[in-house]
């Protein structure tokens, strides 16, 4: 009998090899997708050159310089000039200021109400879920852009309303996946468990049930910056998100689109740096995906 | 066939009550007056907000005015607009079908790149071929609507002179607008088509058809496709909703005519029975498409009506 318990024990946290704990594993995964760590690479340095603008930039972004209109791209100016003269590099690099704390404010405004809401839903079942996966229906009845659009409408354009609008557009999509995630998860055994042992209700949500759900969570999450950047960009591009002088990539490119022939540089550079962007936190995201649930790899 | 549309179609009566309901409680409960917002910027008198508010009933308790929205949308009465003073369903029929013409092309250029990557992606799985698909169908999702309509009017309007950059009227100038909103779609349906067809690759029935000596092209075209296909009707149906916002940009980049415009500019200039109508317009417009969605896949794949 004995013998037998030594041969085929009980997986714990002793037991378990390092190299197959969930975290561990998804690292070792990750370091495998080039494309993924490349993304990665690239989303750091955006980040550095965001937080270090101020210091790293060569000139104000928002000095206007009559004398320096519309210059092409050269030593003095990597990025050219725009209309007003003001440095486009020095634009850009406060833009990623911009662009990713929209982007990460408005994930944060989708993902947390979406976190509790799904708990709920998918914990309490009954007329709760009911209650609240109608009201998410009703959300998804609209096109995400439209429903932001929308509610910029009503809040008044300008670039915290444009990031609100973002994230609540986007809160329907967290509730129903942590829904889902939570469906599952409260019928296993160590949630059954957690219940016999007298855990309180909500003890038995936080520290058994959402542990659970937090990583197909942070893979959505990863996969909505990239919607957010591009969203709140658009918002900006149509004149309903960061008002001038201001420097966001869409608002930018707004400004450059009469000087298409003259001076294409103007939006050369914020169009890129929004396409790269995107790119990375997709492939990122893609990555993170493919490494937590083996089943949607797509190299696989 | 009859009691799964049945069953699909009942449940979106509420949906839409619900809809209309978030719309008006979207314009009406918020903060921030309607009247006031709109006179706020010409510096309107409170004489003035007060006869704005009455002439749009916004003085009426909120009940009252909620019967009124649900019995005259019920007729497609969607008010009036506050600057040209049209009714609003006239204008929006009137440039619902350039939207629709745009947002159907794009549909059709999404469908077809995206099913070619996805088959070319998935037939040579594991190989360069198969990586830059993929990696274009990344970047197609990655890149701004404003940013590849800008970079297609540089080049084929201002440098080659081929295709007009504004306007429209004539395939010239629907080709552009197009391929930048399909293009943008196009991702999702190569992803999906090159995981439904590995997917389906691995079966016993392919490996039924290629032991009869089938050849691979008939393999793939008769037997894997069809059924790898399935899954993009319910992907057509998500993307709409995304190709209508996006005919919001597009309208914009390409000064094109249509709902997106409409939509846009009845924000910026704060014509809140506009916004409150089209926006509504196109809830319902999506739903009905998520309703034919759910049928068609119906019709297509049998085993979804008994589950």
């Amino acid at each position: 009998m004995a013998t037998k318990r030594r041969r085929f024990p009980i997986p714990t946290r002793k037991t378990i090899p390092r190299r197959d704990i969930p975290p561990l594993v998804t690292r070792r995964q990750l370091r495998r997708n080039k494309g993924a760590l490349l993304a990665l690479g690239f989303l750091l340095v955006l980040g550095t050159v965001a937080v270090l603008a101020p210091a790293v930039a060569p000139y104000d972004p928002l000095a206007v310089d009559v004398q320096e209109q519309l210059l092409a791209p050269s030593w003095k100016h990597w990025a050219g000039t725009d209309l007003f003269g003001r440095d486009i590099f020095s634009r850009l690099l406060f833009g990623a200021r911009v662009s990713l704390s929209v982007g990460v404010v408005a994930v944060v405004i989708a993902c947390v109400p979406g976190l509790f809401l799904g708990l709920i839903a998918g914990y309490y079942g009954r007329r709760i879920d009911g209650v609240i996966m109608s009201a998410m229906d009703m959300m998804l009845a609209f096109p995400g852009i439209l429903l932001a659009m929308s509610i910029v409408a009503l809040l008044g354009s300008g670039l915290p309303n444009a990031m609100i609008a973002v994230g609540v557009a986007g809160i329907p999509a967290y509730t129903r996946l942590v829904r889902s995630s939570v469906l599952a998860t409260k019928r296993r055994q160590f949630v059954w468990a957690a219940h016999a042992v007298g855990c309180p209700t909500r003890r038995v949500i936080l520290r058994h049930i959402l542990p659970s759900v937090v990583a197909p969570v942070i893979v959505l999450a990863t996969l909505d910056l990239a919607w957010a950047i591009l969203s709140a960009s658009s918002l900006s591009f149509l004149g309903l998100g960061a008002q001038p002088p201001l420097p966001e990539w869409g608002a930018m490119l707004n400004e450059g689109r009469g000087y298409l022939r003259q001076a294409p540089w103007i939006t050369a550079g914020p169009g890129l740096a929004i396409m790269f962007t995107a790119l990375s936190v997709n492939l990122l995201g893609d990555g993170l995906r493919d490494a937590v649930d083996p089943r949607l790899r797509t190299g696989a | 066939m009859l009691r799964y549309i049945r069953r699909r179609l009942i449940p979106s009566i509420p949906l839409l009550w619900g809809v209309a309901t978030l719309v008006f409680l979207m314009m009406h409960v918020l903060p921030g007056d309607p009247a006031e917002l709109m006179l706020a910027e010409s510096g309107g008198s409170s004489q003035a907000i007060a006869q704005l508010r009455e002439q749009l009933g916004l003085d009426e308790p909120l009940y009252a005015q909620y019967v009124r929205f649900l019995a005259n949308a019920l007729r497609g009465d969607l008010g009036r607009s506050i600057f040209t003073n049209r009714p609003v369903t006239q204008t929006i029929l009137e440039q619902l079908p350039h939207t629709a013409q745009l947002a159907t092309a794009a549909m059709v250029v999404a469908a077809v790149i995206g099913t070619v990557l996805g088959i070319v992606a998935a037939l040579n799985r594991g190989s360069w071929a198969d990586s830059l698909c993929v990696t274009l169908a990344v970047a197609g999702s990655s890149m701004p609507i404003f940013w590849s309509g800008l970079l297609l009017i540089m080049a084929f309007s201002s440098m080659l002179a081929w295709l007009p950059a504004t306007g429209q009227g004539t395939l010239k100038h629907l080709i552009m607008p197009a391929i930048v909103l399909g293009l943008a779609s196009a991702g999702s349906f190569a992803r999906l088509v090159r995981s439904a067809l590995l997917e389906v690759m691995n079966q016993d029935y392919i490996t039924t058809a290629r032991a009869k000596g089938l050849s691979e092209r008939l393999v793939v075209c008769r037997h894997a496709l069809r059924n790898a296909l399935i899954p993009v009707i319910t992907v057509m149906g998500l993307q709409f909703g995304y190709l209508l916002g996006g005919t919001v940009v597009t309208e914009t980049v390409f000064s094109r005519r249509g709902l997106g415009r409409v939509v846009i500019e009845a924000i910026l200039w704060k014509d809140f029975p506009v916004v409150q109508g089209s926006v509504l317009l196109a809830a319902v417009v999506y739903t009905f498409v998520n309703l034919l969605t759910d049928i068609s896949y119906a019709v297509a794949d049998p085993r979804v009506r008994y589950d």
